[in-house]
């Protein structure tokens, strides 16, 4: 008697005495190889910071010293014509990642304008927003907090 | 004379208008205890040495989110491996209220196991229902999940969420330690990486058929939408726009993302379609919209937005653009997401300057707070309604906590991982054939 | 002339009557629907009626006495007994009505106590299932015997979901039989013989 014959006298022999109540035969399928891709590609983000802007929660107003900061960079940037600028928007952990995206974008975008302002060609400048992804404090203090509320703005 | 008969009267009327209703008492609220369930020891008819080792398998699932309560095999009074040999007095107590009696035998093939399993109402003295499960011997874990599933089912009349899968963000602890995007089990186990960078990873989404992952990678600089087959691997990036392109979610068909661009100067809901490999804009706002959800019947998106000064919760009909807001409490609400019936969502909702995971019922608007952790985010919702697992910082570290919906059990994740953050859960997956005999 | 005011006053009294049963002016209804309070012990409403009830008494016995002496003084004599007679049966007839009046008051604190009482035991053996849906609601119309013992239990609306009907099943089946349900016969056929329970779980 095989083992699938034996299977179904067990079936018949619970019907028989315990009154043919719905029976439920699951077959429980084995995960699938689920391959892992390791594909770890780098991007280099040369270029030094030279210089960052700092912003209060849940803002992206620029105070009067830091448009006078970008202004000087601007000034930097003019006799480096051949550079370009790359400007990357931060926010501290808290609230929710995606809205801290969408966040760090208008600080880096508020920085950029200034540039423009300030006469650097817009088609020399890219904007990136990081959201909270690249903190350079960690720790939940005003401090840390404080420190990753920044856009960096990069020469390449 | 007359007084009499008007005295009379006025008593009559008293009683006729005194209608005795039939007498209706409201039960609302049960038994603070959780349900006692005992699962027997399975008989085992195998030579395998794993012999007893389905019964912890299930009961440790049953456990997990505080729904039972489960006896280990020394509490029980007897040890019943059939129907036949249940002897209700026994069950009855120890205040048991349900019982799995079973025994495993060999499937078609050696290496197959075939359990069949009964679940038994105690207390009416009733089998309620009768199930074979089998599956490999070398995957037994598998096949206790099948079968709690199936006693979970059985005993609450929703589907059970043993067999469903997490997908996470992982950072490594290392100041340039890279991001990875992991899987594993509900029950913690079995957990690999899908896929690696240096750069960050933000947002995955579990597509509806449990087939497909979408997420946001900023391996080319900035933020990117990529589309990645679980059983293959292979990784699609959608054509990408300037600025932001992020926030995946899957249709419950499947057939479009909506996501987040801010090609047009601010960030904007869009509609992706996988097909047509195009976009559509939905919002046109100088504010920012983000985070969309699909609601479950596909006719409603759920998202952020910041257009009346902070960020509240707004739902929009897809085939009209109809925005209405749905948040009035609370200056930062966010990160909503439909719960399985379309008729509440839970999002992050802060007060007191801590974010907390809230939930609120569409129709009454009424909110009840979850969560007393604080710097909450990213919930997401088992498939059947019942756990919600999040994001949270727990003495420092950035961890995965769950708590059930009616927010009595509190549980955390643990993790030697490092950071992890953005869970998302899996929808019910095609883990077992089922066939209905008789 | 008498006829016709006698017509009246009755028409005006029945119609007065209804409306006010009507208004809920006796508010027999509200009074049904059991909240988990403390019920007042019985005795203290008792006493506080017999109160009002003794006041009552003397001032429309006065009124009443009075009319009846002015047209015949003569009669008095007389018919003193007879207008003794009137009064006693007035008194009787105010009695009562205050007393079935009464009675309603107390029947409705009864009613509450048993009803906390069923309530709790009920509460104490229901296990529902975790559901994150909170609308469900079933009604099951539960007979008992005067010893509290459950002798039948039908499910007379259910709440689409098996396993909570299934739950408030299990619930009735482990209380067996009510403690403390001692009331008075007439209580208990009214009112607890055949009673509908209804479990739906807060929000």
């Amino acid at each position: 008697m095989s083992a699938l014959e034996s299977l179904f006298v067990l079936i018949a022999a619970l019907c028989a005495v315990g009154g043919c109540a719905n029976v439920l035969y699951d077959e429980a399928v084995d995960v699938s190889a689920i391959s892992a891709t390791s594909e770890a590609k780098y991007f280099d983000s040369a270029g030094e910071v030279s210089g960052t802007i700092y912003f209060d929660y849940d803002k992206y107003d620029l105070i009067s010293s830091s448009i006078t900061q970008i202004r000087q960079l601007a000034n930097d940037f003019k006799t480096n014509s051949s550079m370009k600028i790359r400007v990357e928007g931060h926010c501290d952990e808290r609230g929710t990642r995606e809205y801290n995206l969408a966040l760090g974008e208008k600080r880096a975008k508020a920085v950029a304008e200034v540039l423009i302002l300030n006469g650097v060609p817009s088609n020399k400048i890219t904007t990136v927003s990081y959201g909270e992804e690249k903190p350079v404090a960690y720790g939940s203090t005003e401090a840390s907090w404080a420190k990753n509320r920044r856009a960096e703005l990069r020469l390449l | 004379m007359n007084f009499r008969i008007i005295f009379f009267l006025f008593i009559s009327i008293i009683f006729s208008a005194a209608t005795f209703s039939h007498l209706k008492i409201e039960i609302t609220e049960g038994s603070q205890n959780p349900i006692r369930i005992a699962i027997v020891p399975i008989g085992w008819n195998l030579d395998n040495p794993s012999r007893g080792y389905l019964h912890q398998m299930v009961s440790s699932d049953l456990e997990s989110f505080g729904e039972f309560e489960t006896l280990t095999p020394q509490d029980m009074l007897s040890l019943p491996r059939n129907e036949e040999e249940v002897f209700y007095r026994d069950w009855k107590l120890l205040d048991v209220d349900y019982l799995v009696v079973g025994t495993a035998s060999q499937g078609e093939v050696p290496e197959e196991v075939s359990v069949s399993f009964s679940v038994i109402d105690v207390t009416r003295e009733k089998t309620l229902r009768r199930s074979i499960s089998s599956g490999s011997i070398n995957y037994l874990n598998s096949l206790a999940h099948v079968m709690s599933d199936r006693i979970y089912e059985e005993i609450n009349g929703i589907p059970g969420i043993y067999s469903t899968k997490i997908i996470y963000i992982n950072k490594e602890g290392s100041s340039n330690g890279k991001y990875h995007l992991r899987l594993a089990d509900i029950d913690g186990q079995n957990d690999l990486a899908l896929f690696s960078s240096y750069e960050p990873l933000m947002s995955p989404d579990w597509s509806s058929d449990g087939k497909k992952l979408a997420y946001v990678s900023f391996e080319e600089g900035s933020s990117k939408i990529y589309i990645q087959e679980l059983y293959t691997g292979n990784r699609k990036g959608l054509k990408s726009e300037g600025g932001i392109n992020s926030s995946p979610n899957w249709s419950p068909d499947d057939r479009y993302l909506s996501a987040v661009l801010s090609k047009a100067g601010n960030p904007d809901i869009y509609i992706y379609d996988i097909k047509e490999n195009s976009w559509k804009q939905l919002t046109d706002h100088f504010g920012i919209d983000t985070e969309p959800d699909w609601s479950p019947n596909g006719k409603k998106i759920i998202f952020t937005s910041n257009r009346s000064g902070s960020p509240q919760i707004y739902e929009m009909t897809v085939s009209n653009g109809k925005i209405r807001r749905k948040t009035f409490e609370g200056s930062y609400n966010a990160r909503a997401r439909y719960t399985p019936d379309g008729k509440s969502f839970v999002f992050v909702h802060r007060m007191d300057n801590l974010f907390h995971i809230a939930v609120q019922n569409l129709r009454t608007g009424k909110l009840r707070i979850l969560t007393d952790t604080s710097l909450d985010e990213s919930p997401t919702i088992s498939p059947n309604g019942n756990v919600i697992i999040y994001a949270t910082k727990n003495q420092g570290e950035n961890i995965l906590a769950g708590i059930s919906y009616n927010g009595k059990t509190k549980f955390i994740l643990p993790t030697d991982l490092g950071e992890v953050r953005e869970p998302s859960w899996s929808p019910i997956l095609k883990q077992s054939r089922s066939t209905r005999l008789f | 002339m008498q006829n016709y005011y006698s017509g009246l006053t009755i028409s005006l009294i029945l119609h007065l009557g209804i409306v006010m049963s009507f208004a809920n002016f006796f508010q027999i209804d509200l009074l049904y629907s059991v909240q988990k309070f403390d019920p007042m012990p019985v005795y203290l409403i008792y006493e506080k009626s017999e109160a009002v009830l003794r006041e009552k008494k003397v001032n429309k016995i006065k009124k009443v006495v009075s009319k009846k002496i002015i047209p015949s003084p003569k009669v008095i004599q007389i018919s003193s007994s007879k207008t003794e007679l009137v009064n006693i049966e007035i008194e009787k007839t105010l009695l009562s009505k205050e007393r079935s009046q009464l009675e309603l008051i107390n029947v409705v604190d009864e009613i509450s106590l048993y009803s906390n009482r069923i309530k709790d035991q009920v509460m104490v053996n229901w296990k529902p299932p975790a559901l994150s849906n909170f609308e469900f609601k079933s009604e099951l119309i539960i007979s008992l015997v005067p010893t509290g013992e459950i002798i039948n239990v039908k499910i007379s609306k259910g709440s689409g979901n098996k396993a909570f009907d299934r739950s408030a099943l299990a619930a009735i089946e482990k209380v067996g039989r009510f403690d403390n349900l001692d009331m008075r016969r007439k209580l208990f056929d009214e009112h607890f013989r055949n009673f509908t329970l209804v479990f739906s779980p807060r929000d």
